[in-house]
């Protein structure tokens, strides 16, 4: 069977690690990212009380696939979509990525990230219907109840549907 | 509002880089195959919106990164500093100081856009120029007093009426310092559309109100007597400072020390009183010293008073080193967060600061994190 591509950018990508979902996630989907993500989750500040050490053979062993990003994807996106220049660079190689390949938001999915600018920016763009949750991903994935409570609250779902419909009521932003 | 913004502020950029590069606007329109120098003038200009294909040729014509000319911060072309800082201090220290402290003004510009809080097109000016009197200073410091209700003792709600009734931001900073105890006092930055007012939280409170005094006289005369980029804070250095400087310090004392709030805080039969006068520098949030050359100069004291009071330590004071930046730009930047305008993680790069030191700094202004860790 076929394993949906799923596009994750850092913060998941390091809450996956920390919460031990990372393998059974790529299991069960065919998780991709973009250079820029890959990069900023193997250099996090170790010195951080919150730093998450990440294998980096672990992470490219269960990646389907990383995308390189280069300067007329970011021009595309940023000059089309001017809501993405509050973005961190992760988040923007990302959707930088996706919006050139013209991927969503049909069948993929694109998972949000721990601030609510990237969620912002993603509905702008209008993908808010693609985004999931940590939480959704590691369920279907099989892994414990253990691993799935440990995840913070913005990975859930209850956490993306809060944010996801006060953009919809223009509460946010 | 904010895409025409993008356009100029991208225009700047396309600029600086140009003549950073030492091009002309014929040699960059060949390069990026525009049919005449018009067209980069436009793009310079923000009245013509770049395309993406000509934003990458520029960034390789030009040899600089996208995000230059992308970045939402960025103030290189645009912003000019004057610093207030210790001869000691190395050039190349300050050079790396201003670009976090452009960063932190481009910040604050992008949140004030954010918020439509429009710079008021009637900038207030001093009406001053260099030929100007040290007595045409003191009572512009003195009408200003009066115009801006700053009461007996002006220290107290300077800031927030600079903030308020100006338009001109003030941020308490950390600069840097060195073991020998070099280090920034404070800077006047200016913008086309914006000034903005850098201070050292961690001065001594009566330098820094005189500091924040003086920073607003160039903040208010920058367009007829733009300061060096660099000046001395020096005590030693002050006989030789330059005029405009010493224009500065005659405003920023008459505005500190008013000679209404003289008038009231000194009983004139204590007049050579040293303890009394020590005192009423203390409530005024001077230094003894400066209030011994205010009334010297208002020839309320002679040469014996000035120099025993000049000699008097300062007395401490309750008000406690301000919270960093201000509670203004702190409020901006958390709504961003929050509504999500801005990454926190962006916010936290700009800032030169990791996402923790951006909770600690909300939970000093009192505010929750506008964001999950």
């Amino acid at each position: 069977m076929v394993k949906t591509r799923v596009f994750i950018d850092t913060n998941i990508l390091i809450e996956a690690f920390r919460t031990g979902c990372w393998t059974a996630i790529c299991n069960k989907f065919a998780i991709e990212t973009v250079d820029k993500c890959v990069e900023e989750a193997l250099t996090g500040n170790p010195e951080d009380p919150g730093h998450i050490h990440i294998d980096g053979d672990v992470l490219l062993e269960g990646l389907a696939a990383r995308h390189e990003v280069g300067n007329r994807e970011l021009a595309n996106l940023v000059l089309s979509h001017p809501s993405c220049h509050g973005l961190d660079d992760g988040e923007l190689h990302l959707l930088a990525w996706l919006h050139t390949q013209n991927l969503l938001p049909d069948a993929l999915v694109l998972l949000s990230t721990a601030d609510k600018a990237a969620i912002v920016a993603t509905g702008n763009i209008g993908w808010l219907d693609s985004l999931t949750s940590l939480e959704h991903l590691a369920q279907e994935s099989g892994v414990t109840h253990g691993q799935v409570n440990a995840l913070a609250r913005h990975y859930r779902a209850d956490w993306l549907n809060e944010i996801r419909l006060k953009i919809r009521l223009g509460v946010i932003p | 509002m904010f895409e025409n913004l993008s356009q100029k502020l991208i225009g700047y950029r396309v600029k600086a880089a140009r003549e950073s590069a030492g091009w002309t606007q014929d040699r960059l329109a060949e390069a990026m195959g525009l049919k005449d120098r018009q067209s980069v003038s436009d793009i310079e200009n923000g009245k013509r919106a770049l395309k993406p294909d000509e934003l990458v040729l520029l960034s390789d014509a030009l040899d600089r990164e996208l995000a230059y000319f992308l970045d939402l911060f960025q103030v290189a072309g645009e912003a000019q500093f004057s610093w207030r800082a210790s001869p000691g201090l190395a050039e190349d220290s300050l050079d790396g100081f201003e670009l976090r402290a452009g960063q932190w003004i481009g910040l604050l510009r992008w949140l004030r856009e954010k918020e439509q809080n429009r710079p008021n097109p009637l900038k207030h000016a001093l009406r001053l120029t260099a030929q100007s009197s040290y007595e045409d200073a003191i009572a512009r410091a003195e009408s200003l007093v009066e115009a801006l209700d700053l009461g007996i003792v002006p220290a107290e709600r300077l800031a927030e009426k600079i903030e308020q009734d100006l338009d001109i931001p003030v941020l308490y900073v950390d600069t840097i310092e060195t073991p020998d105890g070099d280090s920034i006092s404070g800077a006047t930055c200016h913008l086309q559309d914006m000034g903005v007012i850098l201070i050292n939280r961690s001065e001594p409170e009566a330098r820094r109100f005189f500091d924040l005094a003086h920073e607003l006289f160039h903040a208010l005369t920058w367009d007829a007597m733009k300061p060096d980029h660099r000046e001395s804070n020096s005590v030693e250095d002050r006989a030789k400072i330059k005029r405009v400087e010493q224009l500065a310090n005659n405003f920023a004392a008459a505005l500190l020390m008013p000679q209404a709030s003289l008038v009231n805080l000194i009983d004139r039969r204590r007049i050579d009183d040293t303890d009394h006068l020590a005192g009423v520098a203390a409530q005024l949030h001077v230094a003894p010293v400066a209030l011994a050359w205010r009334l010297f100069n208002l020839k309320w004291l002679g040469v014996e008073t000035r120099n025993a009071l000049a000699q008097e330590h300062q007395r401490p004071t309750a008000t406690g080193t301000p919270k960093r930046f201000s509670p203004s730009f702190v409020d901006m930047l958390h709504r961003s967060i929050d509504k999500g305008h801005l990454s926190a993680r962006k916010a936290a790069k700009a800032m030169g600061a990791s996402l923790t030191q951006l909770v600690d700094l909300f939970a000093e202004h009192s505010l929750p994190a506008p964001f999950e860790l």
